[in-house]
């Protein structure tokens, strides 16, 4: 019969019939299960148009178990590899408080980012558990145009300050009833997509603050602050209904005007979606952009 | 004496998961290994010391994963390869035997013999059991670089949740090697070229200089790389990124186009543990009643849907003759092509998986010993050269970050999260974020040495369950039963371990059949994971 020892105590010998129960008795009483300790939400990169996400919500952080539960995936262009002025945003329906899923986003060389939450019987969407930001991939060569615009951090400094954006809603209060939510600001976006739900009509002025930039990030200055000399992007989105097939409608806050718009749009597979300023859903004309 | 144009430099990636099952006698899983060494590591150093004995002038790129050169130098197992391989002579006896009455066959059958017993003086005789012994060898000759990889071959873009698991896996890597060999290695093998941006960071606080990413992680960098993928990218911190050549590995990869699918080459898939009776071949297969392939082989591949024909092993060599001409010939056109548009020497780089020679491409050594006797040729202008010393011929190079990228299919990360196998990463996350918050919490507390042992067994069980074996071959589906086994028990003992830890319930005799069973990485420090 073999016997074997640890190279740490060479007094103690087992046999392998020692090593296969000891084996056995572990895997029996310590196979990794699914219990969690705590609510959480992780993204993944898998490739420059997919992401992966496993969640799991723990039950005493929801207020009710009849409502449904939404992943809400957000592009951030503050944090994304190229300057963009593009903001899109879309819905995922969930099953069940834990799980995995493969998204299909939009666009490639993004940052990303999802909350999970419940839309409350009023409409207004509680927020019960946020991801890390992460990065997709280029898909294609840089191109002259993607090159990041170099400006000098005085006058960037200068227009942020004075630059004030529109937006056409009224805010109801976020409701944020999780004790074990991080401290992340829920982004803008989740209170435009309240307002959108609720059709409040008024308009406010939000005075955009400093802070939502990173320390020296010029480029994401440049990106808010370059809007001064072109059109002000729309204050609802663009709304493309089941977004390339993929089962969401892909909320798009742009400037109907912009290049990454129109390319956005060109992949809209249906053509349907619905402007900001119509309540008519839009058939895309033969040059495919749709624009009207 | 003119500028050199271009280089080539040839990587081959050596990597087997860990499998070594102290608890039984034998187990099948470990003959990978075996058949590894057999087809493609003793062929290889067969061919390194031919080119040497012929005084062949060349550079060749290898990459030893830490689990192979923790296999390749544990004891257990190189006792169970000699056993291994008296079995595979004993087969070829019984063979020529056998076939008596059919001379061709029977040549077959004692060319195996004679390789099998060659193979058995190389390993016990020349190199004692140990083949890194070899592989320093042709090292210290001047001929051979040798790089590593992470420590259990972790898929780092999807470990990345925790950049302590990323660090570790890392620096175990690194570690490791220079245990083995004594020095630090210049390069590094990103396990299956997985890459994301800021991975970097890690190599350059590793000492790492240069690694490797597949062709659109250079051609979709943050810049447009002004030399293609013919010239590194530095990555902003003075660690460099080499790009594979699309052109030369379609050359050897694909399965349509590539060398190793000439008619004249051997038949992988005949093999004598599928096509005899089972009584006869019973002795050599597994359990003595399931089929698996045993290394004999007698045909050639010959085309498709026809009859397969007897291997003609002199015929396949002026094959892998002539497609190592062609290699080289499309090398030299490449270089002439491109060079006049470089501003700098370029150098093609061409990895890899060490295993694609010998084992699935029967006469891949015999390919690779030729192309580095041409390239050594006066007649072309091609040099052999490791990446490390073209960075110390050509020092600056253009900043860029390399896009997210692995070298697998689709060419991003897909083949290792999907519904096979995406159960397993809340499970090594969780782990991995539960032992970052233990040592954290342990950092001013003095352990005693059973505490110290049962957390540097805990890290040692992460790593394992780590490698990206695991949800590869439950996307392949083949030995999908082994692959969840491993990650499993490798998690419970984990658990385990940190369950015992934290309740200081410590049992020494579980803790040293983990141990024995899970026997990598000595020198593992636990207090390093952060």
């Amino acid at each position: 019969m073999t016997f074997w020892q640890s190279r740490y105590n060479p007094q103690l010998k087992l046999s392998q019939q020692d090593l296969l129960d000891i084996s056995e008795e572990i895997t029996q009483a310590y196979a990794p299960n699914d219990s969690y300790m705590q609510s959480e939400l992780v993204l993944m990169p898998v490739d420059p148009v997919t992401l992966h996400a496993y969640w799991n919500i723990k039950n005493n952080t929801i207020s009710n178990l009849g409502t449904q539960l939404i992943m809400r995936v957000y592009s951030d262009p503050t944090l994304s590899e190229y300057p963009s002025s593009l903001n899109l945003s879309f819905d995922i329906k969930l099953s069940s408080f834990q799980g995995q899923q493969t998204v299909s986003v939009p666009i490639a060389a993004t940052a990303y980012s999802a909350v999970i939450g419940e839309v409350n019987a009023d409409n207004s969407f509680s927020a019960l558990v946020t991801s890390d930001t992460i990065h997709v991939p280029r898909e294609t060569p840089v191109t002259i145009s993607d090159a990041v615009p170099v400006i000098d951090s005085e006058s960037a400094n200068t227009e942020a300050d004075n630059t004030q954006v529109i937006w056409q809603e009224a805010m109801p209060e976020h409701s944020i009833n999780n004790s074990e939510q991080p401290t992340q600001e829920i982004p803008m976006f989740d209170r435009l997509f309240v307002a959108e739900i609720n059709n409040v009509p008024d308009a406010i002025h939000v005075q955009r603050e400093n802070s939502i930039f990173p320390p020296n990030n010029n480029n994401a200055r440049h990106q808010f602050t370059s809007t001064k000399n072109a059109t002000a992007p729309e204050t609802e989105p663009f709304i493309l209904k089941n977004f390339n097939n993929q089962g969401y409608d892909l909320k798009v806050y742009a400037n109907s005007s912009d290049s990454e718009f129109a390319n956005i749009l060109a992949k809209q597979e249906s053509g349907f979606y619905i402007s900001p300023k119509k309540s008519n859903i839009t058939k895309l004309n033969s040059s495919g952009l749709g624009l009207y | 004496m003119a500028m050199q144009r271009g280089f080539l430099s040839i990587v081959l990636h050596a990597h087997l998961p860990f499998v070594r099952h102290p608890e039984y006698d034998n187990f099948f899983e470990e003959t990978w290994l075996f058949e590894a060494v057999t087809e493609c590591y003793i062929p290889l150093i067969r061919s390194l010391e031919q080119l040497h004995q012929d005084g062949v002038n060349y550079r060749l790129t290898l990459s030893l994963s830490p689990p192979l050169i923790t296999m390749l130098s544990s004891e257990l197992l190189q006792s169970r390869y000699i056993a291994h391989l008296n079995k595979q002579i004993e087969l070829a006896e019984k063979e020529i035997i056998r076939t008596a009455g059919n001379p061709e066959y029977q040549r077959l059958a004692r060319l195996y013999r004679r390789l099998y017993l060659d193979t058995l003086d190389i390993f016990s005789h020349q190199y004692n059991c140990n083949l890194l012994t070899a592989f320093k060898k042709f090292n210290a000759l001047g001929h051979l670089e040798l790089i590593t990889c992470a420590a259990t071959h972790g898929f780092l873009p999807l470990l990345n949740k925790n950049e302590a698991a990323v660090r570790n896996q890392i620096n175990t890597g690194i570690e490791t090697f220079i245990s083995h060999f004594g020095f630090a290695p210049e390069g590094f093998w990103l396990p299956e070229c997985g890459y994301y941006p800021s991975l970097e960071k890690h190599l350059k606080n590793a000492g790492i200089n240069y690694f490797f990413v597949d062709t659109h992680g250079i051609e979709n960098a943050s810049e447009s790389p002004r030399n293609g993928v013919y010239a590194p990218l530095n990555c902003g911190n003075e660690v460099m990124a080499f790009a594979r050549d699309p052109e030369s590995s379609r050359q050897v990869w694909s399965s349509t186009e590539g060398y190793p699918g000439d008619y004249d080459y051997r038949e992988y898939y005949s093999d004598i543990g599928f096509e005899l009776e089972l009584d006869y071949i019973a002795p050599y297969i597994l359990d003595g009643h399931t089929r698996i392939n045993t290394g004999i082989k007698y045909h050639r591949i010959t085309g498709q849907n026809l009859p397969k024909e007897i291997y003609q092993p002199k015929q396949a060599l002026y094959k892998a003759q002539l497609h190592a001409q062609d290699f080289i010939n499309k090398r030299q056109l490449q270089i002439d092509r491109l060079s006049t548009d470089m501003n700098r020497p370029l150098i093609i780089v061409t990895p890899y998986d060490a295993e694609l020679f010998g084992h699935w491409w029967y006469e891949g050594p015999q390919w690779l010993e030729c192309v580095l006797r041409l390239a050594d040729n006066n007649t072309n202008a091609i040099q052999t050269i490791s990446c490390a010393d073209y960075l110390k011929q050509n020092v600056t190079h253009q900043v860029a970050t390399p896009s997210a990228s692995t070298w697998g299919d689709q060419g991003y990360s897909s083949f290792w999260i999907n519904e096979s196998n995406n159960w397993i990463y809340p499970l090594l996350h969780k782990a991995a974020a539960d032992l970052e918050k233990l040592v954290l919490a342990l950092q001013s507390s003095k352990v005693n040495p059973l505490q110290e042992r049962a957390l540097n067994q805990a890290v040692r069980s992460l790593l394992l369950a780590q490698a990206s074996d695991w949800p590869f071959i439950m996307k392949t589906g083949t030995t999908v039963e082994y692959a969840k086994k491993r990650i499993t028990d490798h998690l419970a003992r984990f658990n385990y371990l940190l369950d015992s830890i934290k309740t200081n319930t410590i049992n020494e005799r579980s803790l040293s059949a983990l141990e024995v069973l899970d026997d990598v990485f000595p020198e593992i420090d636990f207090r390093s994971f952060h």
